[in-house]
């Protein structure tokens, strides 16, 4: 059975990995012949060998995708860390006698008229390089010192002439690197020479890049492009140690390269190792070096003393730099870089929310010191702003935003990286190959979700934070505006979206910790489903409530109709709305019962009065005096401004029995309305009692035959008769029409 | 009264004998150079056009001229380079200066050598030539080539900063730049080609000496001569160019600078050390100033209206009287590159163009005078 399996195994093997397989297994025995593979194709074909091998198959999947156990990792690594033990001690005898190997294999490789025409070579390559590249720069020059000399007001501007600039400079770059490596290209080289020449060119091509990304970031000589928040003599002096240190590492990472490709050997050659680890030590005693210059010439801006804090952080850097040449020494590269850069990764957030904070600092005095010294903003303007508190700048609601950016996309570059040395291949789906591995794959896994979910709140939460802080409660007694609405609605959709967003990042980490989720989920949907089926009336009345505030129907303060029910918003929830009658009586109604709602308080309101006065009145009089009367109410204090239009005779609206009716119209903001047409009453009563014009009064005309000849008691016997027709027979009270 | 600084009636005329000579050497490279990027067709081709691009400066009259230029040329830098105030302000005085001085030292070998040998009448060809510099003595063929870099690159600063400063050739500039990369690029390219033919034959050099005119038997060439004068030129030149530069050191380290405040109308308030001109002031402090070129006292873009200065300042030579002259400022306009900084200590100045002045887009932006009349 075992043979079988072994058997199958091989040709897994053959048909996944044929090229590995010619070349690991080189002697092949002879191709077998027509009978074996008859035979075997039958034995293929046999249902009762399938079977077996698709059990086999299911039950070998398991342990095949499973590591090693953490004792065998740990038993590995002891293991290696003595072998390696071995090996250094075996450098460190060697290392005395490395430079003569070396001068040996030198000069077997090449004679000294080689070594002079090589660097002939080189000056040629490098010439061509800069010659390139000084051409494009005659071009490239006036627009580079015009973004240099430009002011820039906002962060984005600084951050786009800072970009625009290192451009200019990393296309002068390639066209030198074009220029170089691609005339040395054209050549062919004997191995030694093109290893010494491709190594050189390429120190030279990385210090150059390397030192342009710090010249973006540092901007040594121009301050209004610097990124970071250093003076200019800081500045300056970091750029050049930052480089040489740079440099250093580039060159000893480079002469180790030679070193090894030169002596022809491998990772197991004492003396490429010896030699590796020395460039290494000196690599290390430059960082020591550079740390301590960067805080002495930090030290000397603050008049030569550190404080605690700037101490701490020395030391820090020298034991990071300590550690991670710890794990070099031992061979755990992978082990370096992540120290490395988790290490480095502390300092640089905190540099870059220092920058962030101070980008906007700055930029926040200067939009206010433009709105300060505008010349030309009118003085009542001003003083409006004076006498307001000014609201938060835009940028202060910016900037959580804008750091959250700044320190995702930094974490997010070093979870990428960390991912990429551990060989984690996140993006596939892929078996860590260890333990540790598998950890770091967690951590990622889960910090990425976390560091999205936490972006996307940040932002959501500062957009919802902006809508509300822009939103002003009305004054009592003021219709509110249509922000009024947000204000129940978004406090709301923040809380929905932390529900979401929490449960989101709870289901990643739990999926990357390896707990299977289906059933959470399914058991949420059942319990969704419940709910919603219970709670059916209640879901109805929270949506059309959402959709009631969407088309902004009423606003709290507005007086609605709804179906009989007449008041004041006085409260929205999400579920139900409160109205208050103007007797006092509030009213609570669901928004699922809504239908339809007559707002009374949108926009304006035409009020309509009338007024009886007897025929023989001299229209044009009215009219003249009902103009007057507009006029007055308009320049009325109190409610002057809410009239849109003032009151204006609209001539007889029609005869009736005994007298005319004048029509008087005047809109205004909903609302005033009432008290327009107190004063709008009184004032043309006055206007027409001053006239003479009287209002029409119910009076009865008696024509009596043959009155004269009529004695006072039948006068009066008559005038009686005729009141009692006038009066009529007395009904219970009318009710009192319903207005607020 | 404060002591101003001798007028150097010269100047003027020494300006244009360097440029003049130096135009000459530059159309000798430049010709020179062409010969050699044949290489890129034949090493035959490079001795079939040597009689009409490097071969017509070898006549009596004209190497006359050559040799003459050289010199004049060559000592008129050395005065340069120590008349200057600074000679590190920019990259490109830096360059030029160091590459002026390093061209002597570099060319003795090649030019004494050819020289000497063209006298003992020893037929000299690029066939010969190249298999010396790339077969039998690959450090000088090493030397050449650092020689062409250090020539091109000192030849084109000097030609680009006199053409920068004529409005009339700024239009050209565009179309002299490639040509400016060309030219020692496919020299050099040549050069390399005719050292790959010349390796692959593997033939050392062989010098023949021809017949005199007259039929006589030639003197025969002194090696040890010609190694020794070419020793002697080096060692002279590089003690020159040591000297010059350690009589800088010297005049620099006696003279105490003080500090010198100079507050701008555009750029706030720097504070420099006195002994140098106000261009390089601004320079050392970082503050962008127009300068076409490079402070040369030609174009007259530096030029600075001065408000107020505590002392009276040094009267204009005659170099910066004439470029004045021409640009018709006013009389209290100087030119911040001749403006020496001696005496003064606080100097309130106004430039008069922004700093990425050039002469194309002069119109563009030609800052106005201001209307009230300086304190």
């Amino acid at each position: 059975m075992i043979r079988v399996a072994a058997l199958l195994g091989l040709l897994l093997c053959l048909a996944i990995h044929p090229a590995n397989a010619q070349t690991d297994t080189a002697p092949l025995p002879d191709a077998p012949s027509a009978n074996d593979l008859h035979e075997f194709t039958r034995l293929l074909s046999d249902p009762r060998i399938q079977g077996w091998i698709a059990d086999q198959a299911s039950t070998a999947e398991i342990p095949a995708n499973q590591g090693p156990s953490l004792r065998e990792e740990l038993m590995l690594a002891v293991v290696h860390t003595r072998a390696r033990l071995n090996d250094l001690g075996q450098a460190w005898r060697a290392l005395p006698s490395a430079w003569d190997v070396f001068a040996t294999q030198w000069r077997d490789a090449i004679s000294p008229e080689r070594q002079v025409r090589g660097l002939t070579f080189v000056m040629i390559f490098l010439f061509v390089g800069a010659g390139l590249e000084w051409l494009y720069r005659q071009y490239t020059n006036p627009l580079k010192l015009r973004v240099e000399l430009s002011h820039t007001d906002t962060v984005r501007q600084r951050l786009v002439a800072g970009g625009l600039r290192t451009l200019i400079t990393l296309g002068g770059l390639l066209l030198f690197a074009l220029g170089s490596i691609g005339t040395f290209a054209a050549f062919t080289w004997p191995p030694v020479l093109e290893t010494l020449v491709l190594n050189l060119l390429v120190v030279i091509f990385a210090v150059r890049a390397i030192r342009t990304v710090l010249v973006l970031f540092l901007a040594p000589r121009v301050q209004e492009l610097r990124l970071l928040p250093f003076g200019n003599d800081m500045a300056r002096r970091l750029a050049r140690v930052l480089t040489a240190l740079v440099g250093t590492y580039v060159l000893a990472a480079s002469l180790a390269d030679i070193y090894t490709r030169i002596t022809e050997g491998g990772t197991d050659n004492p003396y490429a190792l010896g030699v590796s680890l020395l460039l290494a030590l000196l690599a290390l005693v430059a960082t020591y070096v550079t740390v301590v210059m960067c805080f002495a010439t930090k030290a000397r801006t603050q008049g030569y003393v550190l404080t605690r804090a700037q101490r701490l952080w020395r030391i820090y850097l020298c034991g990071l730099a300590t550690i991670a040449f710890a794990s070099l020494v031992l061979d755990r590269t992978a082990l370096m870089w992540t120290v490395a850069l988790l290490g480095l990764l502390v300092p640089c957030l905190m540099l870059l929310r220092a920058w962030v904070d101070g980008a906007f600092s700055r930029a926040k005095a200067e939009a206010q010191g433009a709105v300060v010294l505008l010349p030309d903003t009118p003085a009542d303007e001003t003083a409006m702003s004076v006498g307001e508190t000014p609201p938060p700048h835009p940028y202060e609601i910016y900037r959580p935003l804008a750091q959250r950016i700044v320190r995702f996309i930094a974490i997010f570059a070093v979870g990428i990286t960390l991912a990429l040395i551990w060989d984690l291949r996140v993006f596939e789906r892929a078996t860590a190959p260890t333990f540790a591995g598998r950890i770091t794959g967690i951590l990622i896994d889960s910090a990425v979700a976390l560091l999205i979910a936490d972006l996307i709140w940040v932002w959501a939460s500062t957009a919802i934070d902006r809508r509300l802080s822009a939103y002003v409660p009305p004054e009592p007694g003021t219709a509110p505006g249509p922000e009024a609405r947000m204000a129940t609605l978004l406090p709301l959709l923040r809380v929905t979206l932390m529900i979401a967003l929490l449960a989101m990042v709870t289901m990643s980490i739990l999926t990357s910790l390896g707990v299977n989720i289906a059933p959470i989920l399914a058991g949420a949907g059942v319990v969704g489903i419940a709910i919603g089926f219970g709670a059916q009336s209640l879901v109805k009345d929270v949506v059309s409530g959402i959709f009631f505030l969407i088309d902004d129907a009423f606003r709290v303060g507005e007086y609605v109709e709804i179906d009989q029910l007449r008041g004041t918003v006085e409260r929205i929830s999400i579920r139900s709305l409160q109205i208050r009658h103007h007797r006092g009586a509030i009213h609570t109604l669901p928004f699922g019962e809504l239908r339809h709602l007559t707002n009374h308080s949108r926009d304006w309101v035409i009020m309509k009065l009338e007024f009886r006065v007897p025929f023989d009145t001299d229209l044009q009089l009215v009219k003249k005096l009902i103009k007057q009367v507009g006029v007055r109410l308009k320049e009325s204090e109190d409610y002057g401004a809410s009239i849109l239009e003032t009151a204006k005779s609209q001539g007889v609206r029609r005869m009736e029995e005994f007298n005319m009716v004048v029509g008087v119209k005047f809109m205004t903001r909903p609302g005033e309305q009432w008290l327009v047409r107190r004063d709008a009453y009184m004032l043309v009563r006055d206007a027409f009692e001053a006239n003479g014009i009287r209002m029409a009064e119910r009076n009865v005309k008696v024509e009596v035959a043959n009155a004269d000849n009529m004695t006072d008691a039948d006068r009066n016997a008559v005038a009686a008769a005729a009141q009692q027709a006038v009066e009529g027979p007395k009904g219970p009270p009318k009710p009192i029409p319903d207005e607020p | 009264m404060p002591t101003t600084t001798p007028p150097r009636t010269a100047a003027p005329l020494m300006r244009s004998l360097r440029a003049f000579t130096g135009l000459i050497l530059l159309a000798y490279v430049t010709l020179h150079l062409i010969n050699l990027s044949l290489g890129l067709i034949s090493i035959a081709a490079m001795d079939a056009a040597r009689p009409y691009l490097s071969g017509f400066w070898t006549g009596p009259l004209t190497g006359l001229l050559l040799g003459l230029a050289l010199l004049v040329h060559y000592f008129l830098g050395l005065r340069a380079v120590y008349q200057r105030p600074r000679i590190t302000g920019t990259l490109q005085d830096a360059v030029q200066a160091l590459s002026g001085l390093l061209v002597i030292p570099l060319l003795a070998v090649h030019g004494v050598g050819v020289f000497m040998l063209k006298e003992a009448n020893v037929e000299i060809d690029y066939e010969m030539l190249n298999r010396l510099f790339w077969l039998s003595n690959p450090g000088i063929g090493l030397t050449q080539v650092l020689l062409v870099s250090v020539v091109w690159i000192h030849g084109c600063a000097g030609f680009f900063m006199w053409l920068r400063a004529r409005p009339a050739a700024v239009r050209m500039l565009p179309w002299l730049y490639p040509l400016a990369v060309a030219v020692p690029i496919l020299a050099l390219l040549g050069y390399t080609q005719a050292g790959r033919i010349v390796l692959s034959q593997g033939l050392g050099p062989v010098f023949t000496q021809l017949p005199l005119p007259d039929g006589s038997a030639p003197v025969p060439t002194d090696n040890v001569l010609i190694k020794q004068v070419t020793y002697w030129v080096i060692w002279i030149s590089a003690a020159l160019g040591v000297f010059v530069l350690a009589a800088r050191t010297v005049r620099s380290v006696i003279s105490q600078p003080a500090r010198v405040n100079i507050s701008t109308q555009s750029a706030g308030t720097i504070s420099a050390q006195s002994g140098q001109t106000l261009l390089d002031a601004f320079r050392a402090e970082g503050q962008a100033h127009a300068n076409l070129c490079a402070g040369r006292g030609r174009c007259g873009t530096c030029a600075v209206r001065i408000l107020n200065s505590d002392h009276p300042l040094p009267l204009p030579d005659p170099l910066e009287q004439a470029t004045l002259d021409r640009l018709h400022k006013g009389p209290d306009v100087r030119l911040a590159c001749q403006l020496r900084l001696e005496e003064t200590r606080a100097l309130d100045v106004e430039r008069l163009y922004p700093p990425d002045f050039t002469f194309e887009n002069r119109h563009e932006h030609t800052i106005e005078p201001r209307q009230e009349a300086p304190t």
